[in-house]
């Protein structure tokens, strides 16, 4: 297990606030962001599923404003800090509010160790799951950049899929 | 106050309205966990409290009592041991809504309720997220992204 929980909190992307999205048409259940995951924190705190045989979905913390974990949390672990939701293992009692306030689930008790939920590595200039995903499902940057990238691949799709009916409709 | 410093013994006591049942106490440190017990059985959750224990020392009472979200648990001082070993308090739990799963206690819906703004909405489920177990909100969750892909898609095959 690789305790990060003391690691000082010193981000060295500066005050952008970055964080992480996901492409669904790109997610190819490969679980390669969940090892790199578990390779960094000792257990996976990114988990990727199957939709019957639709889509493949990874669910990790969203990051919330005015996150429900962040307003239980009796001990101050969890604390609200502008676009991203920070964790301070040490201040933990692991009594276990945040799991069931988080609408999304996504934030996990080990019961062998911690609170797991995804604190967007700030000590590293990428998070690892970023840097592995095969596919660039994942896409990592402010919400300016990251929705940018998005709209663009959603806008060559449209593009690619009117060509493609446009040279049907010659044949 | 007869009796010396030593022969003080250091009791326990549990707010049962105050305690909400959470695992604050019983997770907190291996050694407390040995002491206070917590048991899941069917929809209910059962925390049993040492009432004394010899090897209480000061740091693991304070422990304890800052651990304790709602502050339901404080340590004071007697002359003699109290004629109950333990206290057991019982606790009612909620089913998830999908898959039946007891996962929360009630007092602990009642304290994340209190302390969140309004019904926050999460993506893809009603404002009911709250009655459903964290593998069911993530199934929803899922569910929802999954659909919003086929729609798209199949938009986009047209």
């Amino acid at each position: 297990m690789v305790d990060d929980g003391d690691a000082a909190r010193v981000s060295l992307r500066g005050f952008d606030e970055l964080e992480i999205y996901v492409d669904l048409w790109r997610c190819i259940f490969c679980h390669a962001c969940e090892v790199a995951c578990e390779r960094v924190h000792g257990s996976s705190r990114i988990s990727v599923e199957a939709v019957k045989d639709w889509a493949s979905v990874p669910v990790s913390c969203h990051h919330c404003e005015a996150a429900p974990c962040a307003l239980v949390c009796p001990s101050g672990a969890l604390t609200q800090e502008e676009a991203e939701v920070a964790f301070e293992a040490g201040k933990c009692t692991r009594c276990g509010l945040c799991i069931i306030a988080c609408p999304f689930g996504a934030v996990d008790l080990d019961p062998a160790a911690m609170v797991q939920k995804c604190d967007l590595c700030p000590e590293r200039e990428v998070p690892p799951c970023i840097l592995t995903c095969p596919t660039e499902a994942l896409v990592f940057g402010d919400r300016f950049e990251a929705t940018e990238e998005l709209r663009k691949r959603a806008a060559s799709r449209i593009a690619q899929s009117y060509a493609a009916s446009v040279g049907r409709e010659r044949a | 106050m007869t009796g010396t410093e030593e022969r003080l013994l250091r009791v326990l006591v549990v707010d049962e309205d105050e305690c909400i049942g959470c695992r604050a106490c019983s997770n907190l440190w291996p050694e407390i966990s040995a002491a206070v017990g917590l048991s899941d059985r069917g929809a209910k959750r059962t925390i049993r409290f040492p009432s004394f224990l010899e090897e209480f020392e000061a740091r693991i009472a304070e422990a304890l009592a800052e651990a304790c979200p709602t502050g339901a648990i404080t340590f004071g001082l007697a002359d003699e041991l109290p004629g109950e070993d333990s206290l057991a308090l019982t606790f009612e739990m909620v089913r998830c809504r999908i898959c039946g799963r007891p996962f929360a206690t009630k007092k602990e819906m009642e304290y994340i309720r209190d302390r969140l703004p309004e019904p926050v909405q999460a993506r893809g489920s009603a404002a009911s997220w709250m009655d459903l177990c964290t593998g069911c909100r993530q199934a929803v969750g899922r569910n929802a992204a999954a659909r919003e892909l086929i729609v798209a898609r199949s938009w986009a095959r047209r």
